[in-house]
């Protein structure tokens, strides 16, 4: 069973539309969603968690139709947003105290044991929280509930380099039992390259590519070349470009490459910028 | 709904302590001054507007979005609104009540069926409020939302000056020929189809 299987998903505003998304996120594995500002990314988050309505398409989560049993599979899924809507005036016991009356598998030592290593005060009002406070503690709450799938929206932004880095562990761990996945978007390209198995690239509203992170970085690589040497490598090879006085800088497919040409490796961040570029 | 009713019981500590104040001092008062309809009536509509006042909260903090994330069904995030409107205007009917009976002690003329309507059209008053508002603020936010209840407190204070001055309302409200159990009746109904319209509206809002 897929923990998440998006088909044919649209969504039209006014001046955006997303576009028949089809994403398939295998169980055990994290994907991350890469995009730009008004990509479609909280856009997709939000369809999937049904908070706003889907022209067409259908969304499934751990087996269940998202809309038919929402609040079942809410039960197994733990969502950071990127901006936590607790009410200022309560403090970290009562969030979890609030939390224990919502969450059947509510877990109140794991969530003690959260708030303990990410350092988080338990008598301070969240009013008072700094954003990464405030982040931390959606993650603490989104993990304590015996989760199979964490969606994370912007999750890491805001924390602190440490702080990242822990959190990121932290999921690391998580996905160690084969059930559990995650699914997160973010800006820290960086962040989701150390963390995920499987990379999608939305630009506004259309999915440019979803695969798999090493196999990306095995079929593509940046050469530096001249104009005359790059028309040399078929068009559909070519990913991403970037002209300056110096050359041409190059995002390409590694076997439509011409024997002997240097091909260096690429970053997922790298593959994105040129991609993006491209397709404007 | 047991983590939604405790989130909105410590925002009540927290934003709504002014409100209990004001009803203790005003139900105090009401007790020297027996012939003071308004001294027991403005309470129970300041206290009427509490689950009003909650929703607004939820929209400044954003608690309407986090909430989308919970496992709590829209169904469930509305019926909580409405019951805490229910349970603050029955603790308010048993306030009023021991009130009367104060009062009906010192003045030594305590009259049950006059005291029990009496309680009843103020729970049915503290109702008016959330169950007009309620629905429009689940459909259009807590701000227009409030600018329908001004319209229609206008409308319906207007309405009551008309009818009044037609002799078609009589102010003596025991001498009313329409029962106030049965208006009261009335407006609980009205209170559950108001609960079912938010509902409707609440399940169709995008957030």
């Amino acid at each position: 069973m897929n923990a998440l299987e998006i088909r044919d998903l649209t969504k039209c505003y006014g001046d955006f539309t997303l576009d028949h998304l089809t994403l398939t996120l295998p169980s055990g594995c994290i994907m991350g969603l890469v995009g730009e500002n008004g990509a479609g990314k909280s856009t997709t988050i939000k369809l999937i968690l049904d908070m706003i309505c889907r022209d067409s398409g259908s969304v499934t989560i751990l087996g269940r139709d998202n809309q038919k049993q929402i609040g079942l599979v809410k039960e197994d899924v733990g969502v950071v947003l990127d901006e936590m809507g607790v009410p200022g005036c309560l403090n970290a016991l009562q969030v979890g105290r609030i939390m224990a009356g919502t969450f059947r598998n509510w877990d109140d030592g794991t969530y003690q044991s959260y708030l303990k290593r990410m350092d988080i005060p338990t008598n301070k009002q969240f009013k008072d929280f700094s954003r990464g406070m405030k982040m931390k503690l959606g993650i603490a709450v989104a993990m304590s509930h015996d989760p199979k799938l964490l969606i994370l929206d912007e999750a890491t932004n805001g924390l602190d380099p440490v702080a990242r880095d822990e959190v990121v562990d932290m999921f690391c761990d998580f996905t160690r039992d084969e059930d559990h996945s995650i699914l997160v978007s973010s800006h820290i390209v960086s962040d989701l390259e150390k963390l995920c198995d499987y990379i999608a690239f939305l630009h506004k509203g259309k999915l440019l590519l979803c695969e798999e992170k090493d196999a990306l970085r095995e079929e593509y690589g940046i050469i530096h070349c001249t104009s005359e040497q790059l028309r040399e490598i078929e068009t559909s090879a070519i990913k991403g470009k970037k002209d300056s006085p110096y050359g041409v800088e190059a995002i390409v497919r590694r076997d439509a490459v011409p024997v002997g040409t240097l091909v260096s490796p690429v970053s997922i961040e790298e593959l994105f910028v040129f991609m993006v570029k491209e397709a404007k | 709904m047991k983590g939604l009713l405790w989130k909105d019981y410590y925002m009540m500590i927290k934003y709504c302590r002014m409100f209990l104040l004001f009803a203790v001092v005003f139900l105090g008062a009401a007790i020297m001054e027996p012939d003071n309809l308004f001294l027991l009536a403005y309470p129970v509509i300041l206290l009427g507007m509490i689950p009003v006042n909650l929703l607004a909260y939820d929209e400044r903090e954003k608690w309407d979005l986090y909430s989308a994330v919970l496992p709590y069904t829209r169904k469930q995030i509305v019926t909580v609104k409405y019951l805490i409107g229910m349970l603050i205007n029955l603790s308010m009917f048993v306030l009023v009540m021991a009130v009367l009976v104060i009062q009906g002690m010192v003045n030594q003329s305590f009259h049950m069926t006059e005291s029990l309507e009496l309680g009843a059209l103020l729970l049915a008053l503290g109702l008016l409020t959330p169950m007009v508002v309620l629905p429009f603020s689940f459909k259009w936010g807590t701000e227009k939302g409030r600018v329908v209840y001004i319209i229609c407190m206008a409308v319906a204070c207007g309405g009551i000056f008309v009818l009044t001055s037609e002799g078609l309302l009589n102010p003596n409200i025991f001498q009313m020929k329409v029962s106030l159990l049965v208006l009261t009746a009335i407006m609980l109904v009205l209170y559950v189809i108001s609960w079912q319209i938010s509902i409707r509206f609440y399940e169709k809002k995008e957030l």
